[in-house]
């Protein structure tokens, strides 16, 4: 219980450096004023006030003075009060479910992130089970006749796979199976769950293919020198078959390097996922992200940074607690 | 005398590698009848551990195997060949020297018991942990009920050891392979670990090959002992001849000055043998032993000395052996000459001194 307790105070100091480390940045690289009230927020009011330049009120046809506009706005996103203190107004909103409003289209950043999240997540589980289903089985045939034909030609293949680029694969693919054979739609659908699947295969595949390799290469790996344990030979004396050996025995110690990297890898796809969104026009957070951080969409930005920093997070939490679960040596304590 | 249970005859096994082929086992045989034990001794490197583990299937597929290997009649690499599945583990199995890496880390104790009875004997989950209870309680250990739902590193090295042989034991085998099984433990725990196993293969009437370089292991528990050296038989007798005369092969005499004994005054220094084993590459002429030998002679250089009957039951393969004419010949004109035939300078035979002022070598 303790762990659990101190584990939970860890996830959250986490979040809020990394909540307060963007809401500090986007303070001090963009001017949150310009993005609500764009060019007046230069009038220098302070100059108007004591008489020196003329108010150029008129602003859209109103008879509000431009300096009165500002104000306002400091007034209503609280701009005048220190950077800490708006921080903590900030987190006092999030904590009630409330990530504000989106400068760009006054959409609640919810409802923006709740639209878009869902897509990120299923493209993430279904990249992530394509390349588990391509990566655990090769891994186990290429580790059980390492130094193989099967095994070289995989671990060739994987190379090709690593250092391919996402764009080139995704595109290469795009033209293959939309363009060329037109297999999959060419439009991402969203109707029921087969067509976002349909629209889906493409891009978890392009995502799912370098993944696969790295895959593949750390459990072979953990897998050929799993083997060399002496528990194996003495396995092998016992008289059990290779297969029993191999899944029974074996696999289970050598999921380390795998399950690690699975769980950075799943907390860097959810937002992480631009190009293969991009290319396949999948709104997804991914895409979301870079045009909020473009348009200096502050409240946009800050939620996604909240939610995509929370789920890495939670998702490398799961990991450690089940390495304890691969291993009874790990303990939970530490 | 009856049919023996294990016959190996003439075996050869040899590994290819990039140097050439490395003769690890060369020439090798023995008989091993239904209820007896053998021990066999030697240093790293002498050939013991890969004549066990030939006998067990357990050599990778680039080791070559020649000759033959008989159990209970039937041929051991035949049985191989036909991908057997009940036989080892179950005829015979084999525990190994280190009790730490030879357990499955993330499996409980019951269940690494059990699955050799599921597996084997065809009973269930239940059955199956209800008798790797029995067995633990038969190795010694207390409140088994409690131990099967523990990990290995839940317990100590000596309890691991009787977990291995809880485990080995539990498809009742007709020979018991034991690699230098209690190297990795201490003292103490050494004697009762091959106290155990010498009462249960007395109780169980079953054969056993005891593995170890320590001839003091052997003493006084097997019936019979091999002493191998460059994959080579040395001298084979059974064990009290062996330990009358102390060896007859001046390989078997140096194994024993290195052990500690009660029975001699404190202090007594214990002699190290020079040099390291060889790692037979291709062909050798001449015995292995010669390089560190202090009774060889010029004809030790050209010829392999033939294993003959010096006693009986007692073969010896030395052209000198120890206590003989030809060995007290031997040992005299080395000592005279300051070397023997193979340039080894007979001064690394004295008892080195201990520095009074470090306590070091």
């Amino acid at each position: 219980m303790g762990f659990l307790l101190k584990r939970i105070a860890q996830m959250v100091s986490v979040i809020i450096a990394a909540t307060f480390l963007a809401f500090a940045a986007m303070n001090y690289l963009g001017d949150p004023l310009f993005n609500v009230v764009g060019f007046v927020a230069s009038v220098d009011c302070d100059a108007v006030s004591a008489g020196e330049i003329e108010d150029v009120s008129g602003q859209g046809g109103t008879d509000v003075g431009d300096c009165e506009v500002v104000e306002a706005a400091r007034e209503k996103y609280h701009l005048n009060d220190p950077l800490p203190v708006r921080y903590v107004r900030w987190v006092g909103d999030v904590v009630q479910g409330d990530l504000g409003v989106s400068f760009k289209n006054s959409m609640p950043v919810t409802t923006i992130i709740g639209n878009r999240l869902p897509k990120s997540i299923f493209l993430m589980v279904v990249a992530e089970i394509f390349a588990l289903v391509i990566a655990v089985p090769a891994a186990i045939r290429a580790a059980y006749k390492a130094n193989r034909a099967f095994d070289k030609s995989a671990t060739v293949s994987s190379f090709g796979f690593i250092s391919l680029p996402n764009f080139a694969l995704g595109v290469i693919l795009f033209y293959l199976f939309v363009v060329k054979w037109q297999i999959f739609p060419s439009r991402y659908e969203d109707d029921d769950f087969f067509t976002r699947l349909r629209s889906t295969v493409l891009p978890g595949m392009t995502l799912a293919l370098p993944l696969a390799a790295t895959y593949f290469r750390l459990l072979r790996t953990d897998l050929i020198t799993t083997l060399q344990e002496d528990f194996v030979l003495m396995a092998k004396a016992k008289g059990l078959s290779d297969r029993w050996i191999m899944f029974r025995h074996v696999l289970r110690p050598s999921l380390f390097s795998l399950v690690t990297v699975f769980g950075l890898s799943t907390g860097g796809l959810i937002g992480g996922a631009l190009v293969v969104e991009q290319i396949f026009v999948i709104p997804g957070l991914g895409r979301t992200f870079v045009e909020a951080v473009i348009r200096d969409d502050f409240p946009l930005v800050l939620g996604l940074v909240t939610i995509i920093s929370s789920s890495f997070i939670a998702i490398n939490f799961i990991v450690d607690i089940f390495y304890s679960v691969i291993d009874p040596r790990v303990s939970r304590e530490t | 005398m009856s049919a023996p249970l294990v016959s190996v005859e003439d075996l050869h096994v040899s590994f290819l590698t990039e140097q050439g082929s490395v003769r690890a086992v060369d020439g090798v045989s023995f008989d091993l009848e239904p209820g007896k034990s053998i021990g066999i001794v030697g240093e790293s490197g002498s050939g013991k551990s890969v004549t066990a583990k030939t006998l067990m299937n357990l050599l990778p597929s680039y080791a070559q195997v020649e000759g033959s290997m008989k159990f209970d009649g039937r041929d051991l690499r035949e049985i191989a060949g036909k991908k057997e599945k009940h036989f080892w583990g179950v005829e015979m199995t084999m525990i190994f020297q280190d009790p730490m890496t030879s357990l499955n880390p993330v499996k409980r104790v019951g269940e690494q018991i059990a699955e050799s009875l599921r597996v084997h004997m065809n009973r269930s989950r239940n059955e199956a942990m209800a008798e790797a209870g029995d067995l633990l309680e038969q190795v010694g250990i207390p409140e088994p009920a409690k131990r099967l739902r523990q990990y290995p590193h839940e317990l100590s090295g000596g309890l691991r050891q009787r977990v291995v042989i809880a485990i080995a034991l539990a498809c009742g085998p007709r020979l018991l392979i034991a690699d230098e099984p209690t190297t990795a433990l201490d003292v103490t725990v050494q004697k009762h670990i091959l106290d155990l196993l010498d009462d249960l293969r007395k109780e169980r009437g079953m054969s056993m090959i005891l593995i170890t370089h320590d001839l003091g292991v052997v003493k006084g528990r097997t019936d019979e002992i091999m002493v191998m050296y460059g994959g080579r038989t040395m001298e084979e007798a059974p064990t009290p001849t062996l330990f009358e005369c102390d060896g007859l092969h001046p390989y078997t005499e140096a194994l024993n000055a290195t052990i500690p004994r009660i029975d001699t005054p404190s202090h007594t220094r214990l002699v190290p043998i020079p040099g390291k084993p060889p790692e037979v590459i291709g062909k050798i002429i001449g015995c292995p032993f010669v390089q560190r030998c202090r009774y060889s002679t010029s004809e030790c250089l050209t010829e392999m000395p033939p294993l003959v009957e010096q006693g009986e039951g007692h073969f010896c393969a030395c052209h000198n052996p120890v206590g003989t004419p030809e060995g007290i010949n031997a040992r005299e004109a080395n000592q005279n000459a300051g070397y023997t035939p193979a340039g080894l300078d007979m001064k690394e035979f004295e008892i080195p001194a201990v520095r009074r002022d470090t306590g070091e070598l």
